[in-house]
This record gives C-alpha cells, structure tokens and sequence, in this order.
C-alpha cells in the first residue's frame, strides 16, 4: 500500500505540466475601429475583406507567453502544422508554410504586423494574392521555433485560430425599377444574398427622352467611378426613396449594388431610368380626363377644415336626443 | 277497505281549496317588457366609391387606403305589426376619408378624399325571428336618400380644395344576431333598469347611388358594408 502510494507521488511530481500555448490577442486592423479575433473566426461576424486585402491593411497581432529560449516566430497555415512531420513532408500539402517569421528577442511578448495578403501568399504582389482565393477560412499556425525541424510539444511553442476571409460581394440586385416624380422617386430591387446595405448611384441625364440609359458609365458593373451615391440604403430592404435631381423633364440613370457583411460591394445592377416628371393630385387626374364629370367645374372651393370633431360632436348630440326621447316616453 | 279510502278522498277532494296557488308568493310574474320605440347603431367598415372610377382605387392615388367608414344612426319606430316587426325611420350620419402619400411628392405631401353622408330612410325591422320563434336573428331592410358632402385636398391652382355635395338614393340590407340569448338574466335587468330591449352585433351591406342621378354631381356613388353594435330601447 505505502508503495504504491509512493509510485503515485513520484508519477505526480514527475509528470510534465500541460503545455500552455503562445496566447495571442489582436490590437487592432487597419481602417477598423474595433475588432476582436472572433470578429475575424467566420465569414458570418466581420471577416477580412477583399478592399481590405488590396488597400494593404495590417492586422496587428500581439503574442504572449511566448518560449524566449526559441528564436523566431514563424506563420503557416492549413491543418497538423504543429507536427514536424508534416511540416517538413513536401509531398503532403495540408500545413503551409507563409514564409513568416518574426524575431522573438528573448522575449515572452511579441508584437507583429502582418498585411492581409501576406495571409494568403507574401511571395506574390498583393492584387494577385488577393485575387488568388475566394471567400475562405483558413487555420493560421504561429509557431515558436528555432529551425525548421524544431519540435513545438513545450509551453509557449505554438498557437492556432481561424481567419475567415470573404472576397465575394453579394450578386446583383435583379428587378430594379424606379418611379417618375415631381420630387421624389420609389426604388424597388429584388435582393439577392445576405446584404448588409444596399447603395443606390445616379447618373444626372444619363437617360433619353424615351427610357433608354445613354451614360456608358454603368458599362464596368464592378466601378462605381463617376458615378453618384444618392443613397446608403440599410439591409435587408427591397425598396427605398431617392430625390430626383434636375428640372422637370430630365431624365436620369441609377443602379443598385449590395454590400455584406465584410464590406465587400457587389456588382451594380442593370441601369434603369427615371424621370422627373410633374404629378397630378388626385383632382387634376380625375378632371383632367377627357370625360370629366361636370361636377369638376361646378365644384365650389373651400378652405379644408378638419370635419372630424364636428361629426363627432354632431353624432354625440343625436345620441344625446335620443335617450331625452327615450326619457320621455317612458 | 277500498270502498272506504275512496270515500276519504272524496271528502279530501271537495273540502280542498279551489285555487291553491292565490297567495304563493314565490310565484314570478311573467316579465314584459319595456316599449321599444327608438334603435341605434354605432358602424365602421368602409366605402368603395367606384362611380368615380379607376384613378381614384389606383396605386397613385387611393388604392393602398381602405378608406375608414364611421357611422351612427338612430331609428324612430312608431309602432309594431304582429309577426311582421317593427317598422319607422331613421337618421344617419356617417364619415369616410381616403388619406395617402402623394406620388413623387415631397416627403408629407398627401392626397385626401372626404365623404360626410347625411341620410334619412325609412326602415323595417323583421324580428319575428327572434321574437316568435327564439331564433335571435333579425333582418332590417333600410332605403334611404343620401345627402353626401365631399371634398378632396389638393385640388387644382384654380380651385385648391374642391368640395360639393352628391345626392342619391341607399339601399341597404342589415343582418343582425341579437344578444339578449347570451345572458337573459342581465337582458333583462338592461331593460329593467335603463329601458334597453334589445343589443345586437350586425353586419349591413349598402349601395348608394349619390351623384348618379342628378346631373353636374360628383359620381361618388358605390358600394360598402358596416359592421358594429345596435341597441334597441
């Protein structure tokens, strides 16, 4: 009994503690206000987006607990990049090496600035790099070594997290149609996807007389160069309100876009037209016809006062009748 | 034996009292019920114009607006013919507005259309139904000659606010299903207490012909329905 009992303490003592990884925190990416890690996990929170890609955004990472007694940090991606096996096995394609590596310094935190594309591929120029994937999550593994062959089973050696990367915008809006006004035109679109708002840009006499768009401005769907946002419309939505710009009689091409969740814009939609027109009332319609009724020339002119309160006092008083009736006669 | 007992009944039956009930008091005289002269309604539902045509229910215009009806009417019934009901006239006042956006105006522009209908009629309520037969359902044909007041904001440059009156005569039908079977008691005691006979819930369905008939009116005429709650007392 007194052995084993010994056997279990000498296994305690002698039992290697549970190996604490590398922790890593985000400070913050290029053009955000906050973000969090999590934030970049799915394509479904706030993923990297394609302009954040090709405008050259860094994503500043902070890496703490970090073995000093091992010379550099060094970034892959894929799956099993932990194990020096697979890392080094050229024929196998899961875990690949980004080519980045950061000093450690003998330190145990470790601040570093990495691009966006350089997440993807750092040997490549950055439009080819963004261009070369579409919406995706990658594994990232920071790992703390001294060479290539270096093992990582020890505390503070290796780190992994998801990046979710989304370079799709949402597809064009279909349907598109907008109606003449004096002041004021109805936009309606089918939407497509999940969109987090849709923009709506205007071309001032970019139509002709008889509906059809004559600005080559809406040729490239995927510029909006030239073109004028008139309308930040939150999602999802299928319609929304613009003003008609110009005189009376002008005639003017828009196009709606979609932009998700990472930012990513969609293509425009097809151009349609719309023209500023002046609108009837109600009356300038009705009489306006050829067969007016003879009633809208007789019809006399009032000021319009509310009627309301007097129907009102006017029904309570026959009530009021009556029950004195009523009264009455009982 | 038998000889003798019914002998003893005999007695007992002529020496028994004639009426045994004259002084029950628990005995409830048969209730009846207070005069019932007059009738109200209280109505919403809605009008259709149609005699003013297709632009005025289109998407421009009025066609997103059910347009609210609001009545009241109050019925005079002079007397009752048996198993044939209850048959008088009437007053009705009743107010419809068509309100909506005006198309490619500016943010708060509107189009309004207004109806204010006076009516007086002459009415027959059938509830020989309900009254004969216990079945609370009553039938009211009405015919009535509508005096209606409409106007319509904005009008014209000229003439900013049109207004003017259409003149015709309403047909209408009224179904209702009296509600006294659903508490007999409190009925009774609504009669008792405020000279209530009566309350129902109804559905009415009308046409009127305002503006058809008389030349230079506003074809205001069309078709609607009411639905609400009426009291006769």
């Amino acid at each position: 009994m007194r052995s084993l009992a010994l056997v279990a303490m000498t296994w305690l003592v002698a039992a290697p503690a549970f190996a604490q990884e590398i922790t890593v925190t985000l400070r913050g990416v290029t053009g955000r206000t906050s973000v969090d890690l999590s934030d970049l996990a799915t394509t479904n929170a706030a993923p990297l987006s394609y302009d954040e890609c090709t405008s050259g955004a860094t994503i500043d990472f902070r890496f703490t607990n970090v073995d000093q007694n091992r010379s550099q940090l060094h970034v892959y991606y894929g799956a099993n990049c932990e194990m020096v096996s697979v890392r080094n096995d050229t024929t196998d394609t899961s875990c690949v090496d980004l080519g980045l590596e950061y000093t450690i310094d003998m330190q145990t935190q470790v601040d570093v600035d990495i691009p966006v594309s350089d997440l993807i591929d750092p040997t490549v120029p950055v439009t080819e790099a963004c261009d070369s994937i579409s919406s995706t999550t990658r594994t990232i593994f920071v790992l703390a070594i001294d060479n290539p062959t270096s093992e990582v089973g020890e505390a503070g050696q290796q780190t992994s997290f998801p990046l979710a990367f989304d370079f799709d915008g949402p597809s064009a809006p279909t349907e598109v149609n907008a109606t003449n006004g004096e002041n004021r035109s109805t936009v309606t679109w089918t939407s497509t996807g999940q969109v987090t708002r849709y923009e709506v840009y205007l071309v001032e006499d970019g139509c002709d007389a008889d509906g059809m768009v004559t600005t080559d401005l809406f040729d490239d769907a995927n510029s909006v160069t030239g073109l004028t946002l008139v309308k930040e419309q939150a999602g999802p939505a299928s319609s929304t309100t613009i003003d008609i710009p110009g005189a009376i009689g002008s005639h003017h091409a828009i196009a709606v876009r979609g932009v998700d969740n990472a930012m990513n814009p969609g293509p425009l939609s097809t151009p349609v037209c719309v023209s500023k027109v002046n609108v009837d009332t109600f009356w300038d319609a009705y009489c306006g016809s050829a067969d007016a009724p003879e009633a809208c020339s007789s019809s006399c002119s009032v000021s319009a006062t509310p009627r309301r309160g007097a129907l009102l006092a006017s029904l309570a008083a026959l009530l009021a009748l009556a029950f004195v009736a009523r009264r009455r006669n009982r | 034996m038998k000889r003798s007992l019914l002998a003893m009944a005999l007695v007992l039956g002529a020496a028994a009292p004639a009426s045994a009930d004259v002084d029950d008091w628990t005995d409830v005289p048969e209730f009846s019920g207070s005069p019932e002269h007059f009738g109200i309604e209280l109505r919403v539902g809605m009008y259709r114009p149609e005699g003013l045509g297709d632009r005025f229910f289109s998407g421009d215009y009025f066609g997103g607006d059910i347009g609210p009806h609001l009545s009241a009417q109050i019925h005079y019934f002079p007397g009752r013919i048996q198993y044939l009901g209850l048959f008088g006239f009437g007053f009705s006042m009743g107010w419809s507005q068509w309100d909506t956006e005006s198309p490619g105006g500016m943010e708060g522009d509107r189009n309004v259309f207004e109806i204010l209908a006076l009516q007086p009629m002459v009415l027959w309520r059938f509830d020989t139904l309900a009254r004969e037969l216990n079945v609370p359902v009553v039938i009211t044909p009405k015919l009535g000659w509508d005096f209606a007041r409409w106007l319509t904001d904005p009008g014209t440059t000229a003439n900013p606010s049109p207004e003017g009156w259409s003149l015709g005569p309403r047909f209408s039908a009224k179904l209702s299903l009296e509600l006294d079977f659903l508490e007999p008691r409190a009925a009774r005691q609504l009669d008792e207490e405020w000279g209530i006979n009566h309350s129902e819930v109804f559905v009415e369905f009308y046409y009127s012909m305002a503006g058809d008939l008389i030349s230079g009116e506003l074809p205001i005429a069309g078709w609607g329905w009411a639905a609400g709650l009426g009291f006769t007392f």
